[in-house]
């Protein structure tokens, strides 16, 4: 079952666990009553997703002239925050499938809430383009299926397009990989489940898990086959996002670093994401030896090598943006830099270049306060990066006389609180009523089961030195 | 270590074989000799920054399963400083290869106006420096770190090295980047792409995952017969068939995003290389570099045969020299390779894959195949797939 590992490699769950301690610790929670913490989180989160649903339907009545869009900018906010929410899910679709390939036993403690996080984040990016379509109730005419409308069809060269199908089947198959890996864990639920219903529940739900050698081996063998076809999906769906941006012929957008660019991008994002969430998990669901300074710093160290590729990313853009000798390019990103959006374009550069630099030293990684407010940094940064893409490259066009300037509007702001509190809510409830880690994944990765492996390998060449 | 010695004479003789037809071509075709020593030259070098990279991704993760493919690839870094020499004669003749160096093609053109203070000899030399500097300051620390562990077992230097890969890493990525922008891109000094140094870097890491491949089973078959296992085959199998989706990746966002856009400043340089016989290399190159490794290395049992995995290698490097072939000689032929000079071409890449093969062999004389004191070397050796499903 375990692999002989180095000793000069730490334990990832600390507080020498034993296999119903791991069970207890993280079944408890669900079969009690909420706490005062919980309930506070939720009913703040409901008022934001309240009001968030208030704005949306506002906008669907009276039309999206409620927004701060005008002729020069036709994009802005919506698609902002539709990037940016797409982005947040990479992080649970590479912590669940790419790191499950490579190997790497400390997604265990993290990948179910970063999976959630991802299923929870595609669908409040989903919002924005719905709202966006301006009569939402006509949003299934992007869908290709046989009607009489005649030569209406939808446009399978736009880019725009592809977006409905990547992220459709994306939140597809995020959703199911999260399903099948939750599958032993309800059967855990299920036999300790106290009352009739409960108990029916949790067992259609695991689809009558029996624990055999043979079930647990089929399993493993579509959880594998599920991570491979859910990586290719961390890199199309957000190269198919750049496509939205780089295949037009707008300065600023067009180039051909873009879908890499924002693939490191959205799983930077993503992973800062995931760690505001985990760190705020746990303390308030008191996961402090499972989620410990080995994960945190595993993913700081992502982090900073994602950053990198960012920052790269960012220079290269500026360096080919002179070096094109496009007097247009040149244009776009001295006013990044140098124009009204300067701000914005300053503050992303602070946030998603500087702050990961402080990630370099382990006191700082191992201090988890100031890991969680530069988590938070780095989810403002990312957001600002969205929002200079689109924005700088499209306020002031080729034509001087077109130029034109963008704020967002109150209800444009507050559908993005909407969608924050959408987020939460749902990650909320997901706390409450499902296991938050893997506990049938963390089993294999405690010390118990590593000593045993570690000491077989051992007796034969002896101890390393 | 008899059976690597025996390896240089091979070596030396292409390189022998390779120095001939060079010195002839120099006779018949001069510029084109050019070309193809640039082609080589970009052909063995991204071999061997791919070796470097790889180097440093396993120190910084920490990784245990590659610690004896690691070793190999340290030991190719030996050939950076041959490398190095090889990019001489390349400076000596800088006009005849990179037009921006060329006043009589450049005088009057706005566009070489606005890049002059880049593309310039001085700061052109000043640059190649430094990015060898870069590299070969790199590879003296990892490849002299890991073979001084070999003699005093210290764990620390694993941990020293590991620290010095992150902002090495960071310092390769520059150094890359640029360095494709000089040598490879400013071949046509109008064009721009930003995903270039992208670009050449996958070709880069995929091109020496290959050679780690030939040497697992050529040692695994020798030398270390038993440390190289079937499960070391399947592991660099896995990467090797990643990486040529990344190249297929990247490969398809340059080429798409610049169809689409339909810019002229951007299509010139794809439709030069898109037409009739370039057509038809660019296709053999991603069906080398990508479709071989994509459906043959598709099943696990594949990748843990040496034979297949062997043929699959051999694909991808004639694929990757095809591909700088791709990316250079369109500059000097826009109607395609002449055919009976390609004997230049095969020339050139023995020289200079000859002579620095047979460096790295020369170099690793007397040492150990596989690490023998690295602190994760129990992983290596005892690493299953249990592990690849849930464990």
């Amino acid at each position: 079952m375990a692999e002989v590992l180095s000793p000069a490699r730490e334990p990832l769950v600390d507080g020498d666990k034993s296999y119903h301690d791991v069970t207890e610790d993280i079944c408890r929670p669900l079969e009690g009553r909420p706490t005062p913490l919980w309930w506070g989180g939720i009913t703040l989160s409901s008022l934001m997703l309240l009001a968030g649903a208030v704005a949306v339907g506002y906008q669907c009545l009276v039309g999206i002239g409620t927004w701060g869009l005008n002729r020069t900018v036709g994009w802005a906010f919506d698609i902002t925050n539709f990037v940016f929410w797409i982005g947040i899910g990479h992080a649970g679709t590479l912590i669940s499938a790419v790191l499950f390939l490579f190997r790497q036993r400390w997604r265990t403690s993290v990948n179910r809430s970063a999976e959630a996080m991802t299923i929870f984040a595609v669908m409040c990016a989903g919002i924005f383009p719905l709202i966006h379509m301006g009569r939402p109730w006509l949003a299934y005419w992007v869908l290709p299926y046989p009607n009489e409308r005649g030569p209406l069809w939808i446009n399978w060269r736009s880019p725009l397009l592809w977006d409905v199908f990547a992220i459709s089947t994306y939140f597809i198959i995020s959703f199911t990989f999260w399903l099948v890996g939750l599958l032993p864990d309800f059967a855990t639920l299920r036999d300790r489940a106290k009352t009739k219903t409960r108990k029916a529940l949790f067992n259609v739900l695991s689809l009558g898990w029996s624990g055999s050698v043979r079930t647990w081996q089929r399993y493993e063998l579509v959880y594998l086959l599920l991570a491979g076809l859910a990586t290719p999906l961390v890199f199309s769906v957000h190269t198919i996002v750049s496509f939205d941006f780089a295949t037009s012929v707008i300065p600023g957008w067009h180039t051909t670093i873009f879908p890499p660019y924002f693939v490191a991008g959205a799983i930077f994002s993503g992973l800062s994401m995931v760690l505001t969430l985990m760190l705020i998990a746990r303390k308030v669901m008191r996961l402090e030896d499972y989620i410990t300074k080995r994960h945190v710093g595993a993913m700081c160290k992502l982090i900073i090598g994602m950053g990198g590729i960012v920052g790269l990313a960012y220079g290269t853009e500026f360096f080919i943006a002179w070096y094109s000798g496009n007097a247009y390019e040149k244009f776009v990103f001295a006013n990044r830099a140098m124009g009204p959006f300067a701000w914005a374009y300053w503050t992303m550069v602070t946030c998603n270049v500087v702050t990961p630099q402080f990630l370099w030293f382990k006191k700082i990684r191992e201090n988890f306060l100031l890991v969680f407010l530069l988590s938070l940094l780095i989810n403002v940064g990312m957001w600002f990066e969205r929002f200079v893409i689109i924005v700088t490259s499209l306020h002031r066009d080729y034509l001087p006389s077109s130029w034109a300037d963008y704020s967002p509007t109150s209800i444009e702001i507050l559908t993005l609180v909407g969608s924050f509190g959408l987020f939460f809510t749902a990650f909320l409830v997901f706390c409450r009523f499902l296991p938050v880690i893997a506990m049938a994944e963390v089993k294999g990765v405690l010390g118990y089961a590593r000593r045993q492996a570690n000491e077989k390998a051992y007796e034969k060449e002896g101890a390393p030195s | 270590m008899t059976r690597t010695a025996r390896l240089e004479l091979p070596f030396l003789g292409a390189a022998g074989l390779g120095l001939l037809a060079v010195a002839v071509g120099a006779f018949v075709a001069p510029v084109h000799v050019l070309h193809a020593h640039l082609t080589a030259f970009a052909t063995v070098l991204t071999i061997v920054l791919g070796m470097l990279f790889f180097v440093m991704l396993q120190h910084v993760t920490d990784a245990g399963w590659s610690v004896v493919p690691r070793r190999w690839a340290e030991l190719v870094l030996a050939a950076l400083p041959v490398m190095a020499l090889a990019f001489l004669p390349l400076l000596v003749f800088l006009p005849h290869l990179w037009h921006w160096a060329d006043p009589s093609i450049t005088a009057g053109d706005p566009l070489y106006a606005i890049k002059s203070p880049y593309l310039n000899v001085p700061f052109f030399v000043v640059r190649a420096v430094v990015y060898f500097a870069i590299w070969i300051l790199l590879a003296l620390r990892l490849r002299g770190g890991s073979l001084r562990q070999d003699e005093t077992g210290e764990a620390a230097l694993s941990f020293g090295m590991r620290r010095l890969s992150a902002p090495g890493l960071i310092l390769f990525g520059l150094a890359l980047s640029f360095a494709s922008v000089d040598w490879l891109m400013s071949l046509d000094y109008h064009w721009f792409s930003t995903i270039f140094g992208v670009y050449v870097f996958a070709h880069a890491v995929l091109a020496a995952l290959a050679v780690l491949n030939l040497c697992a089973v050529g040692l695994g078959r020798g030398a270390l017969r038993g440390t190289v296992t079937a499960d070391t085959l399947h592991d660099l199998g896995k990467l090797t068939f990643t990486f040529a989706v990344f190249w297929a990746y990247i490969a398809f966002s340059q080429w798409f995003l610049i169809w689409y856009g339909n810019i002229p400043e951007e299509t010139g340089w794809m439709l030069a290389r898109g037409h009739a016989p370039w057509l038809a290399t660019i296709v053999a190159v991603v069906v080398g570099l990508f479709v071989v490794p994509f459906v043959v290395l598709m099943p696990a049992a594949a990748k843990r045969r040496p034979r297949i995995l062997v043929a699959v290698s051999v694909v991808i490097l004639v694929a990757h020299w095809l591909g700088m072939v791709w990316l250079v000689q369109p500059s000097l032929y826009p109607d395609g390779l002449p055919l009976h000079l390609v004997w230049i071409d095969a020339g050139a890449l023995l020289l200079v894959g000859g002579v620095a093969g047979w460096w790295v062999i020369r170099r690793a004389r007397g040492r150990a195949l596989a690490p023998l004191h690295d602190p994760r070397r129990h992983e290596a050796a005892g690493h299953d797939l249990s592990g690849a499903a849930h464990g």
